[in-house]
């Protein structure tokens, strides 16, 4: 059974915002109106963070991308009443919505805050309606949604490699995000195979998993050349 | 204390007998009368007409194309029948409508199923091979425990993520 990862090179990443539009595209994202993005309302599975260092005239910008890191201990699925939210076989955290009853403990509980809650149903300008993924559920009013790793990919990959009577292959399931990484900095795969490029980029000096100590075992692993507190500003 | 009772009397019947006059009908029409039994039984399979089956998810409503195949000229003297020629006289495929829905939220593929995993049509769809004229809603009306029923007695997976997106 593959255990799904992804490695994010932010030695390569130039913070373009192709991943999140990719990712808002593929899996239906609503918009937001700018009302209720001032009340924190926005929706975005994959987010990049923007980390200032310095001050003028010395100032330096990271980017960090942030998808849902797939814990492999995630502190979301212990507080989830209805089992709404689990963690599959495959390392897959899950979010099923017909499941979820909008308690919304389990965004409370996510560190890397990736859970977002429906605060009302879901609207597209009529023009859009047709541009809509059919391969992805557009979530109702009142339930939790986070970035799946592009499951429904993985639903359709599995079924064709099955219909070709072969074994599921490096690259044949591979989320929006990594897809679209103009820079290439982004790499999917499975991380309990030892030859694959995830679990080689994994194993390098330059790793790193974001909140670490929380021992939250997140399966999206950083790399940065020298050291990198994640968030933290750096002295 | 009589006039009261008339009152609620009147009351519910004009609610009840609005409420089954307005009653919007609910099944599925068909554009065409057809036919299903005559054509099982002249030798046809499902796939002859939902032919996408084993490539897709969705097994397909027929094209016009697939009708006039056999219905080019009159096989019988059906008025049903000659709907299919004054449908392509118009230029226009025949509006089917589609019986079994699942929830958008569920991912189901013909392919996965029927070729795969080697299921027979009638286990969802049931005796519709039989019916002879389009019944306005599926013999089975399945639910999630009907697929996790069956999942578990063939052994395969019963991850929520393998179905649900």
């Amino acid at each position: 059974m593959p255990r799904w990862a992804m490695v994010i090179d932010l030695d390569k990443c130039t913070g373009c915002q192709a991943c999140v539009i990719a990712c808002k595209a593929e899996n239906n994202i609503p918009f937001v109106s700018p009302e209720q993005a001032a009340m924190g309302r926005t929706i975005s599975w994959m987010e990049i963070i923007p980390i200032v260092e310095g001050e003028y005239p010395r100032v330096r910008v990271r980017y960090i991308p942030r998808p849902c890191m797939q814990c492999d201990n995630p502190p979301c699925t212990k507080v989830c009443p209805v089992y709404a939210t689990f963690k599959n076989e495959e390392g897959l955290v899950a979010q099923i919505y017909p499941r979820c009853i909008g308690c919304r403990y389990c965004t409370a509980a996510c560190p890397y805050t990736v859970k977002y809650f429906n605060w009302y149903a879901p609207q597209w300008p009529a023009e859009m309606r047709a541009c809509l993924n059919p391969d992805v559920s557009t979530r109702p009013k009142g339930v939790v949604e986070k970035c799946t790793f592009c499951h429904h990919r993985l639903q359709k990959a599995k079924e064709k490699a099955r219909a070709e009577q072969r074994e599921l292959r490096e690259g044949d399931y591979v989320p929006a995000c990594v897809q679209s990484c103009p820079a290439g900095a982004m790499f999917f795969g499975d991380l309990d195979d030892p030859m694959s490029t995830v679990a080689q980029l994994a194993r390098s000096a330059r790793a790193f998993r974001l909140l670490d100590d929380l021992g939250t075992e997140p399966k999206v692993i950083y790399l940065s050349e020298g050291e990198w507190y994640g968030p933290r500003k750096r002295a | 204390m009589n006039r009261i009772l008339l009152f609620t009397v009147i009351l519910v019947l004009a609610i009840g007998g609005g409420y089954l006059v307005a009653k919007p009908f609910s099944g599925v029409v068909q554009p065409i009368a057809f036919n299903h039994k005559v054509h099982i039984d002249n030798g046809l399979d499902c796939s002859a007409c939902h032919e996408r089956y084993s490539q897709a998810a969705v097994a397909g409503r027929p094209k016009l194309t697939t009708c006039l195949f056999c219905h080019e000229t009159p096989l019988t003297e059906s008025p049903e029948e000659e709907k299919i020629r004054q449908y392509a006289e118009r230029g226009e495929e025949i509006p089917w409508r589609r019986l079994t829905r699942l929830p958008a939220h569920v991912y189901f593929s013909h392919r996965r199923h029927v070729v795969l995993g080697q299921i027979a049509c009638q286990t969802c769809h049931g005796r519709i091979g039989q019916s002879t004229s389009p019944p306005s809603r599926p013999e089975i009306q399945l639910k999630m425990n009907d697929c996790l029923a069956c999942h578990r007695q063939r052994g395969v997976t019963t991850d929520c993520n393998a179905c649900h997106r």
